[in-house]
């Protein structure tokens, strides 16, 4: 096959000059040229005006809510339209916008100010010229089975913060619906008294808090204890890595602090870093139970990671694959199991549990018993289950673990698993097992390792893949999102630890072609290793395909090394790798972005743009997410 | 016998009769239909709108003709760019003076519309996108109420959330 692109020819050598213009489809005879072408938000609105505002004008929610006589009045003004009316158009707007309209007059001021404030971002990857959804004005989410609409304002320089926490005052920190700490200026020293000190009087004005999303380090447990009227947060996602939550957070009897952490209508909970089981107890304990019995009821989302952020390039795994074959061992709380989080903490049966992701756990087949009786897992929707180990221990015969949880899973709509074994892998099985056919996204990290003797040959290794290829195939009608990564244990790398290495599809199985049922794809993310020709094929029969994400050694062909010389630092990264994106939007000219291991192209027509700055955005699209949960 | 008509009736008692499915796009309406008449229509159904006059009337029920088969989604679809458009028709529809604009909001909010409500918000938030609040003030015939003092202040207040 002849194209106009291929993977081991960057755009920029002599022979392979880049022509924006001219369409790929007619440059060659290949095949490719037969491709063809082209086949009641909700607004808040502000309950009171505060009396302290220094600009409290005369007009408040009450007295502008509209009434029958309002319709009466022509409205031949802007400011003659109702209060909700007027709060609406305020919802469309930008933050830059409305800035400038707070300024217009008092009236219009009253009725912009609350949208200024509602959902506060703050993002040091926020780009204003980025035009993706995430980054967008307007914010839909779930709540109670209902789509509610919050107005975002970001905050994306540590200036901007402060001047944030200088200028707010009571009144404007108590229009604070959202407050959403994803990606912190890097120039903040949150350390500093001062700055510590406005954030304890930002939080202790938070009277109408619903969600609060603390994602840096920085994150102290001071501030929830700040927070004036706990009962209406319903979100909560939480980073304690260097919070000080040990001494907070003493186990039973309860340290006095604990008993002001209530927050009796919670129903998002995600922590991370909870790093062991002991630290997981606690704070499931003092931070998400404590005195409030209704939580597990109440629960939809439940997050828990082991650790920070997990790194998905992370090459050393623990422990060791033949420690997971360990008979007659029984699993305890030092192994951070399951039954450790369910039976050992004071939560109750999750009854009303939508979503759950857990992290570097350990499991044994027993424990399967566990998790069916504290989790309501028919009515899960999304499940994830990372970095999990399967340890075979006892002398019986019991199913793997995910084997026996498959059949309760009838409601599952997004699947993530990253599931380590020795000797086999449940997961094609489970998949098969799963009793309703409903699944949208699936993210799977396939963990091979010497225990699996089947991966030496050729014939079962083949089996094998074509066994994933079928049972992924089975979601064909529903699946609109995949991601697929095989990762390999160099065994005796070292003693206790593994070395795991990124590992592609074998070439000689029909796993890429059998990808090509699942027709209503729209997301997908592999690593073609040498089988780029499969994978473009893939590409090629997926009518819906618009986001593709390569990655891998191999992805971007050749290592080249002479445009680091022609183009120093600007998007340096992107020129080695474009041709590649530009071949696979040759196969599927309906792609809309294409990452090529970090560097992002959204496609316009037969050209491709580099684009920076959108890949939380990209990997919240292509894989389950943190933000999707939150 | 022709189907039965849901008749609504302006402030100027000037009656519009319309298929049920075109009223229908007014939740308003809709319920009102729905709690009197749970059997479903037999006969002609008389709706008063006392706040609406016949001009925006006719022009809302113009809106719910065209809209009749349309089905409204919430803007969290799959849809990857940041603010979604007004529909083109939506947007040709209300080009229309700044008072006719504001009758039409209010008529959508009184009757329940939501889908025209949002596009008229809109297209009055599009009027003011870029402008200088002294344009603004030109634009909607606003006199600014603020001291230059409290002008300053509030600008000084929100000065983080401006563009730099």
């Amino acid at each position: 096959m002849i194209n106009q692109y291929s993977l081991n020819s960057p755009i920029g050598y002599s022979k392979n000059p880049y022509n924006p213009t001219q369409s790929p489809q007619s440059t060659s005879s290949s095949a490719l040229a037969e491709v063809p072408r082209g086949s009641s938000p909700h607004f808040a609105i502000p309950r009171f005006s505060a009396p302290d505002s220094p600009l409290n004008t005369s007009e408040s929610y009450y007295s502008h809510h509209s009434t029958p006589q309002d319709y009466n009045d022509r409205a031949t003004n802007f400011q003659d339209l109702p209060f909700e009316v007027r709060s609406r158009v305020a919802a469309e707007l930008s933050q830059y916008d409305c800035v400038r309209l707070l300024t217009v007059s008092k009236t219009v001021y009253s009725s912009t100010i609350a949208r200024l404030y509602e959902h506060i971002i703050i993002d040091q990857q926020f780009d204003r010229f980025n035009n993706e959804k995430e980054y967008g004005y307007k914010k839909i989410t779930m709540q109670d089975g209902q789509p509610v609409a919050s107005s975002c304002t970001y905050i994306n320089s540590a200036f901007a913060f402060k001047r944030f926490l200088q200028s707010t005052n009571a009144h404007t920190t108590s229009l604070i619906r959202r407050f959403d700490c994803v990606d912190l200026p890097d120039s903040l020293n949150l350390y500093d008294h001062q700055l510590h000190d406005q954030l304890l009087r930002l939080f202790e004005h938070m009277c109408l808090l619903s969600q609060l999303v603390w994602l840096n380090d920085n994150f102290r447990l001071e501030y929830l204890h700040q927070l004036p009227h706990k009962h209406l947060v319903s979100t909560l996602v939480l980073n304690i890595k260097f919070s000080n939550y040990l001494s907070e957070l003493e186990p039973l009897p309860y340290h006095e602090d604990c008993k002001g952490l209530v927050f009796p209508n919670l129903v998002n909970f995600q922590i991370q870093p909870f790093q062991n089981s002991s630290k997981l107890v606690r704070i499931v304990n003092n931070l998400l139970v404590n005195n409030n019995p209704n939580v597990s009821d109440n629960l939809d989302t439940l997050v828990l990671s082991r650790y920070q952020r997990r790194d998905s390039t992370s090459t050393m795994t623990l422990p060791n694959c033949d420690e997971l074959m360990a008979p007659g061992r029984s699993l305890g709380p030092k192994d951070e199991n399951i039954t450790v989080l369910f039976k050992g903490s004071r939560l109750r049966y999750l009854s009303n549990l939508t979503c759950l992701s857990l992290d570097n756990l350990s499991v044994s087949p027993r424990e399967a018993r566990t998790f069916i009786e504290s989790v309501n897992l028919a009515g899960l929707d999304t499940l994830v289950l990372r970095g999990i180990l399967e340890y075979l221990v006892g002398n019986d015969r019991c199913q793997p673990f995910l084997l026996e949880i498959a059949q309760h899973l009838t409601s599952l709509k997004h699947l993530s698993l990253d599931h380590r074994q020795a000797l086999v892998d449940s997961v094609p099985e489970f998949l098969l097992c799963l009793p309703a056919r409903k699944l949208e996204s699936l993210d799977l990290v396939i963990r091979n390792n010497p225990t699996k003797d089947y991966l030496d040959h050729g014939d079962r290794e083949r089996e094998y893949y074509d066994d994933y290829a079928r049972a992924i195939g089975l979601f064909r009608n529903t699946l609109t999102r995949l991601s697929f990564e095989v990762r390999e244990e160099v065994h005796g790398y070292n003693d206790t630890n593994n070395l795991n290495i990124l590992q592609c599809v074998p070439a000689h199985t029909s796993f890429y072609t059998q990808l090509q049922q699942l027709t209503h794809l729209r997301c997908l993310r592999v690593s073609p290793g040498e089988q780029v020709e499969e994978v473009a094929l893939l590409v090629q029969r997926l009518p819906l395909l618009v986001m593709l994400d390569i990655f891998g050694n191999k992805a971007g062909g050749a290592p080249n090394l002479g445009l680091g010389m022609v183009h120093p630092t600007i998007y340096d990264e992107w020129f080695k790798v474009q041709h590649v994106a530009l071949l696979y939007l040759q196969y599927n000219p309906k792609l809309e972005y294409i990452r090529i291991n970090q560097c992002i192209f959204e496609c316009n027509g037969p050209n491709i743009e580099p684009r920076n700055g959108i890949s939380r955005w990209f990997d919240g699209k292509i894989r389950l997410s943190r933000s999707e949960l939150a | 016998m022709s189907s039965p008509k849901v008749i609504i009736i302006s402030s100027e008692d000037e009656r519009f009769p319309v298929d049920p499915k075109v009223a229908e796009k007014s939740v308003l309406i809709k319920n009102m239909i729905n709690d009197l008449n749970p059997d479903g229509l037999t006969e002609d159904f008389e709706i008063p709108t006392p706040n609406v006059r016949a001009n925006v009337l006719s022009k809302v029920l113009e809106w719910c003709e065209h809209h009749k088969n349309t089905t409204f989604h919430e803007e969290e679809d799959d849809d990857t760019k940041k603010t979604t458009p007004v529909e083109e028709w939506d947007k040709n529809f209300l080009k229309v003076d700044q008072e006719m604009l504001y009758d039409i909001i209010m008529a959508a909010n009184y009757l329940n519309i939501t889908p025209l409500m949002i596009s008229g918000c809109k297209v009055v938030a599009e009027m003011i996108k870029s402008k200088s609040p002294e344009e603004l003030r030109k634009t909607f015939n606003i006199v600014n109420d603020f001291t230059p003092e409290e002008e300053a202040a509030i600008r000084r207040e929100n000065e983080w959330a401006e563009d730099r």
